[in-house]
């Protein structure tokens, strides 16, 4: 089955098709779905907040709203040596407060059917198993499904 | 007109509306605490009235009727037919309830509700109608009464003008030009008529007229205003006979007006200039508000923001470039934008008492509900905040009211049997600290017993009892903030406190703020909020470190030193442990990029560059510090805005911000960095290193170590030495059988250690201790280092004279000097002066030292003894307490805060709980006191706060507190 497939399937079955904006991150393919997505930005000028999580890479302005940046590579546990400076941006809502998931490249939107999402398997890592809501077997890779609240969720140390 | 229209003004009817029953709310319970204010009646009585007529121009009969029906009750109230009772304000405030769910209702779907409110209204038409008979609605062919009730009293009056008023807009073809006028008209009309009709002291009707003419009405405008009049108040069912009598008030005194225009007609007139005073103030007020949608204000905050950004980016390319043609003009729009930001501030300033706009009326039902006198006071309602943030603590504030209402407050019978008033008082106040918003909620009702939040913490299973035993009384109260807490059996058992608080302090804290709870059984509760102005604008120094930069706020910053590197005078950095002489004091310092854990910048490149650094001054409370920072930048004004969820943690940070390049910095906090002062990595590293675990939290204290003579290492508390200097003792001079040194245009006693007279030669570093005028140099032969760490004294002092006692600093056993010793031995008055201008040769005072450090005991007892007290000590707390029963009265407590088992504020809420001894002045000791302890200790019954290492200030406040003990002791009590 090619993606080409999949569109089909899509447009020919009365089920409801759900659009995901794609993502890669070390490698791996994500989506998130495309109504949580509020803009999608190239390399940013991104300021370091010392002593924050690892996991925050800093902030920066998006036309005057300071967005946290988050490294999408440190929260699924992947190397992430000289990753910022060039990685891409998804800026997402969470708690009506705006993040940005630092990801390595952004690609197409595609809409795949919501019959076809399953589960996520029991033995993926659990760093990932925390963020993932479902797996999509595309023909030449699998798509993770990103949950924005189980990103961002955790990411705040108590005071 | 359109659907569209018509939607339009039904939003806007529900918009002014639900402010309009807000404000009613609370004016009716005002009312019934203020019967006889007309004003108030009578401004309750308009909004009943508008929010009547409106009803019926928008076809909505249920509001319509029930509005109608409270509006003749309180009608009768002003025509003084009825006594503003309970009943009646409880009637009216059904009516309000009945009104707001309908509106509810009519928000939610676009149309009123069906049902019926027949019961209501009857009830209110029977107040109403009480000896009189009811007004408009049915008042046929009978006409009891006068005139004036006839016409339908003060609301049917006011109906047929209004009526009248827009039948005639809708006639007159210049129509639209008169609308603006027409309200006041309205108003003028009515006020005339009651005027006319009752004899009241007022503009009479005739007068209106007069005006009319006199702003060019013509003599047709007035007669059809006249015949609408005549329709309207046929139209609310006044016969006939009685309109013609009212007409005829409308045409009797026409002579004067009638001059000016044409013949025909009589009467004359023109709103303007009629209308009393006091309604013309409120038409004005209409003029001049505008509804505006939020959306709009955010999307210009948000605008304006990016301007004073761009602003401050073009300056800063200004700057640059020297002499530019854009110069004078950029000033200008740097002007503009400054004034437009703060006017666009404005718009979204909002005064707090809106947000406790239904507060009075929720303690008064609770008040009749719960059967309980309670008496809400409100002060600086105000306090200006952030729209944002104001809706944010609304909801919070209402429930903490409602809580300490509910369960807060006793009943009058328990009241009185626990000897309070029977009015039991909850107090809500806000006010400005420094660039947050201190709101508070305090009552005087039963508190909350720490014992049971113990039992329902260790029974939810959110900490263990050993937990508990190591946390101070404060700290398990703010357990109630636990979300585990609120369980069913808190709510009887716990009074219900716990009930959603976690709520309450998660809804704070996404404002960024901060939220405490302090109780004490059976004196009452008090939550303090403490909330940022965000979006506020402040001036920010701009510093860099390790090649980051950074906002400090401007306020906390006393000043600023530069540093060279070339001849780093002033800067002693011993072992890593940086201190500074800033004129007469040694500055304990801190760097930034320490604290931040910032990579060093390496050396190579701290060569290339200035060759400096800088200190900012800074002081949280009494705590003056200096900050190391590599570069220091302008001052700039910065939009403040919260910082994210995930990183509000970290002490040091109280807000983000854009610069006027673009780049996001973070904004120091002065508040978070003191506390890294004296909680500093390398502290722990020490401790670590002698492995002593005697540490329990307490405070930690610098100590400069130095070495002298023989034998070990020597330490006295850094706090007490002013400078550090370092002179060639060959240079020092015999005067008598002292050894001086020239020194800043004075002569320095010189004096060694053991006594030993100061003869040394060679250059020496020289330990400096300043008091007003006096000086003395204490010569020691090396410096060691600076060590911060909890102090415990293994070995007293005993026999040495001059050595307090014997501790581990730094893994090494090090004597603790007795600078009292020293600073007697140079002049033997030191300590004595102020003592004897407090009560010179009366019996010595008693003081109780309660302390549990021994080094702090040792310090302050024969300094105390020497200043002529009569000195009991007291290790800790528990033992504190037993002393004070077994020997009775002392004039004075001295009480350290951080102790084991009982800490200071404790024991100061015991201490003046008790009979005996609530009358004696308590002071505070700790290491260093910010505003927010020294609030806590005053709430707690502390009579002042001096800082531990202070001993002159020890001594000025004792004597401070003695010779005024009696005003002291009232303000304790």
């Amino acid at each position: 089955m090619s993606i080409v497939a999949d569109n089909n399937l899509s447009d020919t079955t009365t089920g409801a098709a759900d659009d995901y904006v794609t993502m890669s991150v070390g490698g791996q393919a994500f989506g998130i779905p495309v109504l949580n997505v509020r803009d999608v930005l190239g390399p940013q000028n991104i300021t370091r907040v010392p002593l924050a999580p690892d996991e925050v890479a800093g902030s920066l302005n998006l036309r005057g709203r300071i967005v946290t940046a988050i490294n999408m590579r440190k929260r699924l546990g992947l190397p992430a040596d000289d990753f910022v400076a060039k990685a891409m941006a998804v800026v997402v809502e969470h708690d009506d407060e705006p993040f940005s998931l630092l990801v390595d490249e952004v690609g197409e939107v595609l809409s795949l059917p919501a019959q076809r999402r399953e589960a996520v398997p029991a033995t993926l890592d659990t760093r990932w198993r925390d963020v993932a809501q479902g797996i999509y077997r595309l023909d030449d890779r699998l798509l993770i499904v990103l949950g924005v609240a189980d990103v961002l969720g955790s990411i705040r140390a108590d005071a | 007109m359109g659907h569209a229209d018509m939607d339009d003004l039904l939003k806007e009817f529900l918009a002014e509306t639900r402010e309009a029953l807000d404000v009613l709310d609370s004016e009716l319970v005002e009312l019934e605490q203020r019967p006889g204010d007309p004003a108030l009646l009578g401004s309750i009585f308009r909004i009943m009235h508008t929010i009547k007529g409106t009803c019926g121009f928008l076809g909505l009969p249920r509001l319509e009727t029930v509005a109608h029906a409270a509006e003749d009750v309180l009608g009768r109230v002003r025509d003084g037919g009825l006594e503003v009772s309970p009943e009646v304000v409880s009637l009216v405030l059904a009516a309000l309830d009945r009104i707001k769910e309908l509106v509810a209702d009519l928000g939610a779907s676009g149309s009123e509700p069906a049902g019926s409110d027949d019961e209501l209204t009857s009830a209110l038409r029977v107040l109403a109608s009480g000896e009189a008979p009811p007004v408009a609605s049915e008042a046929p062919a009978v006409r009891p009464g006068t005139l004036y009730e006839r016409a339908g009293g003060a609301s049917g009056i006011d109906t047929a003008c209004e009526i009248a008023c827009a039948a005639f807009l809708e006639k007159v073809a210049q129509g639209d030009a008169l609308a603006p006028d027409m309200l006041r008209l309205q108003f003028a009309l009515a006020g005339g008529f009651a005027v006319a009709l009752q004899k009241t002291p007022g503009i009479d009707i005739a007068d209106v007229l007069t005006c009319l003419a006199d702003n060019g009405w013509t003599e047709s405008d007035i007669g059809t205003l006249r015949g609408e009049i005549g329709k309207a108040f046929a139209s609310l069912a006044v016969n006939a006979e009685d309109v013609t009598a009212l007409l005829g008030l409308l045409s009797r005194e026409e002579p004067k007006p009638a001059a000016a225009p044409a013949p025909a007609a009589p009467k004359a007139g023109r709103p303007e200039t009629a209308p009393p005073a006091e309604r013309r103030d409120a038409a004005a007020g209409q003029a001049e508000t505008l509804r505006v949608n939020i959306n709009v204000l955010e999307d210009l905050m948000t605008m304006v923001s990016e301007l004073v950004l761009t602003r401050n980016q073009l300056l800063q390319i200004l700057r640059g470039c020297g002499d530019s043609p854009f110069g004078p003009p950029l000033q200008r729009l740097n002007q503009v934008t400054t004034e437009l930001q703060e006017s666009v501030m404005m718009t979204r300033m909002q005064p707090i008492g809106n947000a406790w706009g239904k507060l009075p009326r929720l303690v008064r039902d609770l008040t009749q509900e719960l059967d309980k006198k309670i008496e809400l006071i409100m002060l600086g309602a105000d306090t200006e905040l952030d729209r944002q943030i104001l809706e944010s603590i609304r909801d919070p504030l209402t429930h903490m009211v409602r809580n300490s209402a509910d369960h807060g407050i006793e009943t009058v019978g328990e009241r009185l049997a626990a000897g309070k008033p029977e009015h039991g008082t909850i107090e809500l106040s806000a006010r400005h600290e420094g660039g947050h918003i201190v709101v508070q909620v305090s009552d005087n009702g039963r508190g909350l017993p720490t014992a049971r939040i113990r039992e329902k913490v260790v029974a939810n299973g959110l900490a263990t009892e050993s937990q508990l035993e190591t946390m101070t009384e404060q700290q398990i109260q703010q357990f109630i903030f636990r979300p585990g807490f609120s369980t069913a059996a808190a709510v009887t058992s716990v009074s219900g406190r716990g009930v959603g608080m976690d709520v309450v302090r998660s809804n704070i804290e996404k404002i960024g703020g901060i939220i405490e709870f302090q109780s004490t059984e059976g004196a009452g509760s008090r939550f303090v909020i403490k909330i940022p102005l965000t979006l506020a604008i402040v001036s920010a120094l701009i510093v860099e470190c390790a090649g980051e930069r950074f906002a400090m706020p401007q306020n906390s910053v006393i000043e600023l030193v530069r540093i060279s590197h070339t001849s780093e005078k002033g800067l002693e950095s011993i072992n890593g442990r940086p201190v500074y002489r800033l004129r007469d004091r040694l500055l304990p310092l801190v760097s930034l990029a320490e604290i931040l854990d910032l990579p060093r910048t390496d050396a190579a490149e701290e060569e290339d560059g200035p060759g400096s650094t800088y200190v900012v001054v800074s002081q949280v409370g009494a705590f003056v510090f200096g900050i190391i920072v590599d570069k220091v930048f302008d001052t700039e004004e910065i939009v403040v805005k919260p910082v994210s969820r995930t990183i509000r943690h970290i002490p040091s940070f109280s807000g983000t911000t854009i610069l006027g390049d673009g780049r996001v910095i973070m904004i120091l906090d002065p508040n978070g960095l003191a506390t890294a002062v004296s909680a500093a990595p390398h502290v722990e590293a020490t401790q670590q290193a002698d492995g002593s675990h005697q540490v329990r939290g307490r405070d930690a204290v610098s100590m400069l170590v130095f070495q002298t003579g023989d034998g070990g290492p020597k330490a006295v508390p850094l706090s007490l030495v002013a400078r550090l200097e370092e002179a060639d003792l060959s240079t020092a001079e015999q005067a008598g059988a002292r050894t001086v040194l020239q020194y800043r245009g004075g002569l320095m006693p010189l004096i060694g250690l053991d006594s030993q007279p100061a003869a040394r030669s060679g250059k020496h570093p020289i330990l400096v201790f300043v008091d007003g005028h006096r000086m003395l140099g204490l010569v020691v032969d090396r410096v060691i280092d600076i060590i911060e760490a909890p102090l415990d004294l293994q070995l007293a002092g005993g026999s040495r004279p001059g050595i307090l006692g014997s501790a581990i600093i730094a893994g090494a056993t090090t004597d603790v000097i007795d600078t009292v010793h020293y600073l007697r031995q140079s002049d033997p008055d030191w300590f004595s002066v102020e003592t004897e201008k407090a009560f010179g040769e009366e019996d010595s005072r008693n003081v109780l030292l309660v302390e549990d450090s021994a080094f702090f005991r040792n310090l302050l007892m024969p300094m105390l003894t020497l200043a002529g007290y009569h000195v009991t000590v007291a290790e800790h707390g528990e033992a504190a307490i037993e002393i004070c029963k077994d020997h009775g009265r002392f004039d004075i407590i001295v009480s350290d805060i951080e102790m084991p088992g009982l800490s200071g504020f404790d024991l100061a809420r015991m201490l003046k709980s008790d009979a005996q001894m609530k009358g004696v002045p308590i002071i505070a000791l700790s290491s260093h006191a910010n505003p927010k302890d020294i609030e806590r200790g005053m709430s707690a019954g502390f009579t002042d706060y001096v800082t531990k290492l202070d001993p002159k200030a020890l001594l000025s406040v004792l004597s401070r507190v003695l010779s005024s003990d009696e005003s002291a002791t009232e303000i304790a009590a």
